[in-house]
């Protein structure tokens, strides 16, 4: 007579450890992301945090900056959470100007 | 349109000048009487001016401390960031302190203007940066 195939003791006995073992290594993946010290925020992090600060000085509300493309130096098209759009640019005087994009929901109709 | 961007998404530098070569701006600031020549100078300006809330004086004071930081390490020979990129840092820090003060403390936004330029330079010049702030 011969014995059907099947798992073995030692088998099964592996079959629980390696399953063990995957259950805690995902555990363990899955606990160390909150505790990964942050690194340095990436730059496009940085510059829309500080473009909602200007924004949201003078036509609020902007909430958070979605999006922002540099036109040139000193000069952004920002979108905000709020939906409105902005032109955000430095005048030849030195002060910020902020002004709703043409076809934006912000723009004076 | 825009409530279609469900996820944050930035464009950043795409399609971005490199450098700093042309700009239409900051060509007629205020003439001063005093002018600013570092982040210090300019941080003991905020320091006195009313035009800035006590809050927003704190926020402004560790955003300028941060991006000294992240200069400190490129000197360093980070390259976390490019040096284009903490330009483009410190130009929307600028700009957020000009937003400050433009309407309310005129005399300090005229020297910030003036200052703009110079500022930066210091700061993107090694060895002036590492005589100031090492």
């Amino acid at each position: 007579m011969t014995r059907p195939p099947g798992p073995t003791r030692h088998g099964w006995a592996c079959g629980l450890l390696c399953g063990l073992h995957g259950l805690a290594l995902l555990t363990l993946a899955a606990c160390q992301s909150p505790v990964q010290p942050a690194g340095p925020a990436p730059h496009t992090d940085l510059v829309r945090e500080q473009l909602a600060q200007v924004v949201g000085q003078q036509t609020p509300p902007c909430g958070a900056v979605l999006q922002f493309v540099r036109h040139d130096r000193l000069d952004y098209r920002v979108a905000c959470a709020s939906g409105n759009v902005y032109r955000v640019r430095v005048g030849a005087d030195g002060r910020v100007v902020v002004k709703p994009y043409e076809g934006s929901a912000s723009a004076p109709q | 349109m825009l409530a279609a961007c469900a996820t944050p998404v930035t464009m950043g530098q795409a399609g971005a000048p490199a450098d700093s070569a042309h700009t239409s701006a900051l060509q007629a600031c205020p003439k001063v009487s005093q002018e600013i020549v570092d982040l210090d100078v300019l941080a003991d300006g905020l320091k006195n001016s009313n035009a800035v809330g006590l809050f927003e004086k704190v926020r402004l004071k560790s955003s300028i401390d941060e991006l000294i930081g992240r200069l400190k390490a490129f000197h360093a020979g980070a390259r976390r960031y490019s040096l284009a990129q903490l330009q483009e840092q410190y130009d929307v820090l600028m700009m957020r302190i000009a937003t400050q003060l433009q309407d309310k403390d005129l005399p300090l936004h005229g020297r910030l203007c003036n200052a703009w330029d110079s500022i930066w330079s210091q700061l993107a010049d090694r060895g002036r940066f590492m005589e100031k702030f090492s």
